[in-house]
């Protein structure tokens, strides 16, 4: 009895499967060209080229022709290649049985090798790409003389191509988000994903940079085994892992339930992430000229006691005492998230490990300073992030424990329910200018689901957990019931505007007495909108907009004291027209 | 077999859907809608300033049923969706050709 193959295995064989086919196309092609088998060859490039090969991956090909290699006989070639793969659909012969025999995409190119080059110097994708390439069929020579050259390209050029190349990277994580931290992530593109890997790879082949490779191919491969058994769970290419898929690529995993394959992917990608910030911030600091001579100890910013700056991250000094300074995570994390700078893994691990619990209730400048990194904007959620990473988040919030990493239950949700929360601080970092407390908005934003960690209706559980939080902080009781309220309050807006009759005096009156007074109302409406642009578009559609102003502006109109909120900006809704002079 | 299309009131969904479910209706599509019938929208206040609000946010129910069901069905929207005030909403009837269900390949009234 033969054992059956691990996923990897599965990945080799079906490269070696592509590899035969496309070895039997190429032999036939030059017997009946009746060609010599040199000055041309096929060559494996990208994931292909790295013999990783998920059931439905595409196969990335480039057939090689040497300089001078006669173009109407290399078109021929490529003729015979590329149409019975086309003409017959599966090109990878499937040998491992589990992708049906389905077509799989066929990425081609014919190129000469100095026209490789340029393609390569042209596009760092291309030039990524080329790195695994690897020789298939012909001429293995030329693949090898080829492969030299373009390493050689890539490292000669490293100084000039990685900044772009980490440019690009940032922006590819812009705009796909965390893999850790969203409801369905992208197991390629998202920040922590393969495309990382890949990167990573290129800038280790650099050696300009240094990355602990048994790390990296052991993340690589774990989230290889989740992207195959995605593919094969969903019988098609694509890298989305989605809520309908997850219970059954758990199950093909090995993994216990959904929940397991969640913590390992989180782990998984945490850990990708993790080695491609440090990578590329090493790539930050490559500089064309030599490194000035000067003095040999590193030179620090002071930005706060215990806290400097050094090469754009944020550092504890040599005087920092953890231990003995509880203030010190938050006056660390303020000082990075304020500038935007990286808060440093060594600051952070080091906070994790040593820093004292807050005393009770916290001292005054305990609670400024949260209430200072709560509405930095955007740059807290790395700071954020770090700070969870490393425990500190839970040191100074234990109650965090009940959400962190917790999968959302509701598919307009596009991130965790702990992102979620520190997504909506950055969302109510924007409203801050138009509330009397921004601070308790603050507070409001960062703790508004601690129920969702439990059974029964989040707003209502988690109003208590909230009150406890801010009475340890120290705030003063008027402030724990708003904070309370808001919390208790905080779907009141969307669900009464959406459900219940807004012309109705009774539906405005029972708003009104929950709401109490006009300043909680502007909380409420700033908090509502946090939460629902943090959760995601559909959540604060024009339609949802359009009725919970009609419902805001009934219920201040009841409120006998209520000023109507200062506001240069144009309502939220956007099908208004503004009736000047009538 | 005819579609049923009817624009209510957002806070009448719950009632209708209700209404409906009672009757046997077992699926109906829900989709956010704005738009105006011969009110033209009214005036609001937002932040102090005045807005006209061209486009009322309503819902828009579509249902498919048999011919035969038809009258109850519209009976029953427009019992439970109305208020007496202006912008109670439309309700509309199409003949429908055919109906297939995509995960049986079941057509019209199986289909529905």
């Amino acid at each position: 009895m033969t054992a059956t193959p691990t996923r990897s295995e599965r990945r080799r064989a079906r490269a070696a499967s592509a590899d035969n086919r496309l070895r039997s196309l190429w032999h036939r092609a030059i017997e009946a060209l009746g060609l010599p088998n040199r000055g041309a060859a096929l060559v494996a490039v990208g994931g292909y080229g790295r013999r990783e090969l998920s059931p439905y991956s595409d196969l990335d090909v480039v057939l090689l022709g040497a300089d001078g290699y006669d173009d109407h006989q290399i078109s021929a070639l490529a003729a015979r290649v590329w149409y019975p793969l086309w003409d017959d659909g599966g090109v990878n012969g499937d040998t491992s049985g589990d992708n049906g025999g389905g077509k799989v995409r066929l990425d081609h190119s014919v190129r000469t090798v100095a026209a490789l080059r340029t393609a390569a110097a042209d596009d760092l994708r291309v030039a990524l790409g080329l790195l695994d390439m690897r020789h298939v069929a012909g001429d293995p020579a030329l693949v090898l003389s080829s492969r030299a050259v373009q390493l050689a390209d890539w490292r000669r050029d490293a100084k000039q191509r990685l900044p772009p190349l980490a440019a690009l990277t940032r922006e590819r994580w812009r705009r796909v988000g965390d893999l850790a931290q969203a409801a369905a992530p992208d197991l390629k593109e998202a920040h922590g994903g393969l495309r990382d890997v890949t990167v990573l790879r290129a800038l280790l082949a650099s050696w300009l940079v240094d990355v602990p490779t048994p790390a990296l191919g052991r993340l690589g491969a774990e989230l290889l085994e989740v992207r195959d058994a995605l593919h094969e769970t969903t019988g098609r290419h694509g890298d989305r892992l989605v809520a309908d898929y997850r219970a059954e690529v758990a199950g093909r995993c090995g993994f216990l339930g959904v929940d397991d394959l969640h913590s390992s992917l989180l782990e998984t990608s945490r850990g990708i992430a993790q080695l491609a910030s440090v990578a590329l911030r090493d790539v930050d600091w490559i500089r064309p000229a030599p490194r000035p001579v000067g003095a040999r100890r590193p030179i620090l910013d002071s930005l706060a006691p215990g806290v400097g700056a050094y090469r754009g991250e944020v550092v504890l000094t040599a005087r920092a005492g953890p231990s003995r300074d509880p203030l010190l995570g938050l006056r660390a994390a303020v000082a990075a998230a304020s500038r935007d700078l990286v808060l440093s893994d060594s600051a952070a691990t080091r906070l994790g490990c040593e820093l004292a619990p807050m005393p009770v209730p916290w001292p005054d400048e305990g609670r400024a300073l949260l209430g200072q990194l709560l509405v930095c904007g955007p740059s807290l959620v790395d700071v954020w992030e770090r700070l969870d990473r490393h425990g500190v988040v839970q040191t100074l919030v234990p109650e965090w424990a009940r959400v962190r990493h917790l999968a959302p239950q509701s598919a307009v949700h596009r991130h965790t329910v702990d992102r979620h929360l520190v997504q909506t601080c950055v969302e109510a970092s924007r409203a801050a200018h138009r509330v009397e407390r921004p601070e308790l908005l603050a507070m409001a934003a960062l703790l508004h689901d601690l129920g969702k960690g439990g059974p029964g209706d989040h707003s209502e559980t988690g109003a208590p957990i909230a009150s406890g939080i801010l009475r340890r902080m120290g705030f003063a009781e008027g402030d724990v019931e708003m904070v309370a309220r808001l919390v208790r309050q905080h779907l009141l807006l969307v669900q009464t505007a959406t459900s219940r009759d807004l012309e109705d005096p009774v539906t405005i009156t029972a708003v009104a007495s929950a709401v109490r007074d006009a300043a909680t109302l502007d909380l409420l409406v700033a908090l509502t909108e946090a939460d629902a642009l943090a959760t995601g578009p559909q959540a604060w559609s024009r339609w949802r907009q359009q009725l919970v102003a009609t419902l805001v502006e009934a219920v201040r109109r009841t409120l006998p004291s209520a000023p109507s909120a200062p506001s240069a900006e144009a309502p939220p809704t956007a099908r208004f027209s503004r009736r000047v002079g009538r | 077999m005819k579609l049923v299309t009817a624009v209510i009131k957002p806070h009448k969904l719950e009632d209708v859907r209700a209404a409906l479910e009672t009757f046997g209706v077992t699926g109906m599509t829900v989709t956010e809608a704005s738009g105006y019938g011969r009110q033209k929208g009214h005036t609001e206040v937002y932040r102090g300033a005045e807005y006209d609000v061209a486009l009322v946010p309503k819902v828009r129910l579509e249902i498919v049923v048999e011919g035969s069901e038809v009258d109850n069905v519209v009976s029953l929207i427009v019992t439970s969706a109305q208020t007496g005030r202006i912008g109670d909403g439309k309700v509309w009837v199409t003949p429908v050709e055919t109906v297939v269900r995509v995960r049986t390949g079941d057509r019209d009234a199986d289909a529905v």
